[in-house]
């Protein structure tokens, strides 16, 4: 079990509220990620769920349980951290066994559990070595190993793939999500890599100022945006938002869901005139200017005109009100759509 | 490696000065040390000696035979070593503990107060710490006692007893040492990541084990350091055992450097003083050899 509840979570240092009212229920056995610009929160609830923060107000439980004032080390967690945070004078087998020591596990048991580990995470031929002599890598590993080595109720991962190289942090990704998949405990990840975000969570929650934006899984969150922030989070390039056109409503559009050829059922139609393209190889982007404002479009075909027309279906626009929510479209906003299309 | 070897003209030119400074301060005086342990004489026969090879008189080996002769000459080397042995001790042992209490979660207020009081005795004059301690210590009207008999606890003689003067000093030392050394230890831990910290919480680490096992381990460099200026300085003591004691009571706070002046300047015998001067110059080097072998390997490196 590692189910975590968040009841009513208030979080200030000082006079600066970085959380003003959270609530949040992560399911036992998901892989949630927190995900979120800097400064949004995401950290601070992690190190709250972990024990290293004290929130101002509100509740914390851990498979019902209340944890709000319990030591870090009672909680039955374990956490990564973004710069590993290995014990730099042990060994890697010292880096494992610490927590066992510490919990009180007999040494025949602590050799077990250790050999066990270092062999699913691929440590054996290092358990002697002290960290210095790691790679980024395998430093990676080893704070891996430590947490997983306590089998705790719940994983937290606090960036913990910021401090490798590209190539590197891809693979590990699959590793994670098919480690989560092995052991079936919850896991909590923070990132402010949407890409992450997008490829490994089953449920995603995305903040912003201390406030949840949207809790769903990445489809939904993808193809349905609570908000306008949400929509603008997740994707590269951004949704084209447009801001005038429609009265009181905001509209907006994915840059891959606009094609540059006639398209079959309803669509939306803009002129636009190509200021700057970037050939990808596998795609262009086009950053245009439209009646409508600036516009990106990304396309798999190379078009050599500077003026196209752009054809976007109506199920893959996007209207948001004047708070910037999510609302559905309707007949009227078909109509008005019609009077501005050209 | 036969470039390493070759006379490297302009690389002399650039170290000279400095080995110039060497040689006229630190070679120079070592070597007059050592050929004055061999002569004997009054200081005012070795002044009119001057540098006139022909009229030193020398002594052989007697100087060093005095003092192997003298008893007291043991318990002063006793006595020095006792010194060094608590006051580095104390001077690890005590900068430890508070620098560890100084950077745990305490209120930051306190402990920058708490640091600049500690640190506060490092910057007086030691002639005026001193004074202040001649008046605490003083076994009829001083502060110490005021409080011990106002307890009906019974007065300790503090500097005018055998048994208690040399600590008396220690303390005096410990009390003026703590904050710089305070200082660095704190400056050390708070170098280690407070993520090392972190996981050591989730890891379910006492305090107290958190201490041996990571923040120890992870300042050992400064330690080290520590451990070897301490002791090299502790046995250097001189001027607050000339303020407080002068070697008294019954040569209990005796120790080597305050030997080599008293026999120097007091007694006039340069030679004695420039014998004892060599065994504290082999004592100490010997000492700083062993401590980079026996610590290097022990110590840990980041």
């Amino acid at each position: 079990m590692g189910e975590i509840k968040l009841i009513g979570i208030q979080k200030a240092f000082g006079k600066d509220v970085v959380i003003p009212d959270l609530n949040l229920t992560i399911e036992d056995g998901s892989f949630t990620v927190l995900v979120g610009p800097s400064g949004c929160g995401k950290s601070t609830t992690l190190r709250m769920v972990a024990g290293l923060e004290v929130p101002t107000a509100g509740q914390i439980l851990i498979d019902n349980e209340d944890v709000t004032s319990m030591p870090s080390g009672k909680r039955g967690i374990a956490m990564v951290f973004q710069n590993y945070a290995i014990y730099p004078t042990m060994t890697v087998s010292g880096n494992i066994e610490f927590g066992l020591i510490n919990n009180k596990v007999p040494k025949a048991e602590r050799k077990r559990l250790i050999s066990e580990i270092a062999d699913i995470v691929g440590l054996t031929p290092y358990l002697d070595r002290k960290p210095s002599a790691l790679s980024g890598g395998q430093r990676q590993r080893v704070a891996l190993a430590r947490a997983m080595v306590k089998k705790p109720k719940v994983f937290l991962l606090d960036e913990p793939l910021s401090n490798l190289d590209a190539k590197l942090r891809a693979a590990m990704r699959v590793e994670l999500k098919q480690l989560h998949q092995r052991l079936g405990t919850t896991f909590v990840y923070v990132t402010h890599d949407q890409v992450e975000a997008m490829s490994m969570a089953d449920n995603i929650v995305l903040m912003d100022k201390g406030i949840i934006q949207q809790s769903s899984n990445p489809a939904t969150i993808y193809h349905r945006p609570q908000n306008i922030f949400t929509a603008c989070f997740i994707g590269t390039p951004p949704m084209n938002i447009f801001e005038n056109g429609l009265e009181n409503v905001k509209f907006g559009a994915r840059p891959e869901k606009i094609s540059l050829e006639p398209i079959e059922g309803q669509a939306f139609r803009l002129k636009v005139d190509v200021s700057t393209k970037e050939m990808l190889g596998a795609e262009c982007i086009y950053y245009c200017n439209s009646k409508l404002g600036q516009i990106i479009i990304k396309s798999p075909d190379d078009y050599p005109q500077k003026e196209l027309m752009g054809y976007i279906a109506y199920k893959d626009l996007h209207f948001f009100d004047a708070d910037s929510n999510r609302i559905d479209i309707n007949d009227q906003l078909k109509a008005d759509l019609d009077r501005i299309c050209d | 490696m036969k470039k390493g070897l070759r006379f490297n003209l302009r690389g002399m030119e650039l170290i000279a000065p400095a080995v110039l400074v060497m040689l006229v301060f630190t070679v120079y005086p070592i070597i007059y040390l050592i050929i004055g342990s061999f002569r004997s004489g009054s200081l005012i026969a070795w002044s009119k000696a001057g540098g006139a090879l022909s009229q030193i008189q020398w002594a052989d080996f007697k100087n060093y035979e005095y003092l192997l002769a003298n008893a007291d000459f043991g318990k002063i080397v006793g006595n020095t070593v006792l010194y060094v042995v608590m006051l580095v001790a104390g001077r690890i042992g005590c900068s430890l503990l508070l620098a560890w209490w100084l950077n745990s979660k305490i209120n930051k207020r306190l402990s920058k107060t708490t640091q600049a009081i500690a640190f506060m005795p490092h910057v007086i004059s030691l002639v005026s710490v001193s004074m202040v301690f001649m008046w605490l210590y003083n076994k009829d009207t001083g502060f110490f006692n005021s409080i011990l008999t106002s307890l009906k606890l019974p007065a300790c003689e503090f500097l005018d007893s055998e048994g208690t003067a040399l600590i008396s000093i220690v303390f005096v030392m410990l009390w003026k040492s703590l904050g710089y050394y305070t200082l660095l230890m704190l400056a050390a831990m708070q170098s280690v990541p407070k993520e090392v910290y972190e996981a050591a919480e989730l890891d379910n680490a006492p305090a107290w084990r958190t201490f041996l096992r990571i923040t120890i381990p992870c300042i050992s460099p400064t330690i080290f350091f520590t451990t070897i200026t301490a002791t090299i300085n502790s046995f250097n003591v001189f001027d607050v055992i000339n303020l407080l004691t002068q070697g008294g009571p019954i040569n209990s706070t005796n120790t080597l450097v305050y030997y080599i002046y008293s026999m120097m300047f007091k007694f006039s015998k340069p030679g004695v003083g420039c014998a004892a001067g060599v065994i504290l110059l082999a004592i100490v080097g010997t000492l700083t050899i062993v401590y980079f072998r026996v610590m290097e390997r022990r110590v840990h490196y980041q």
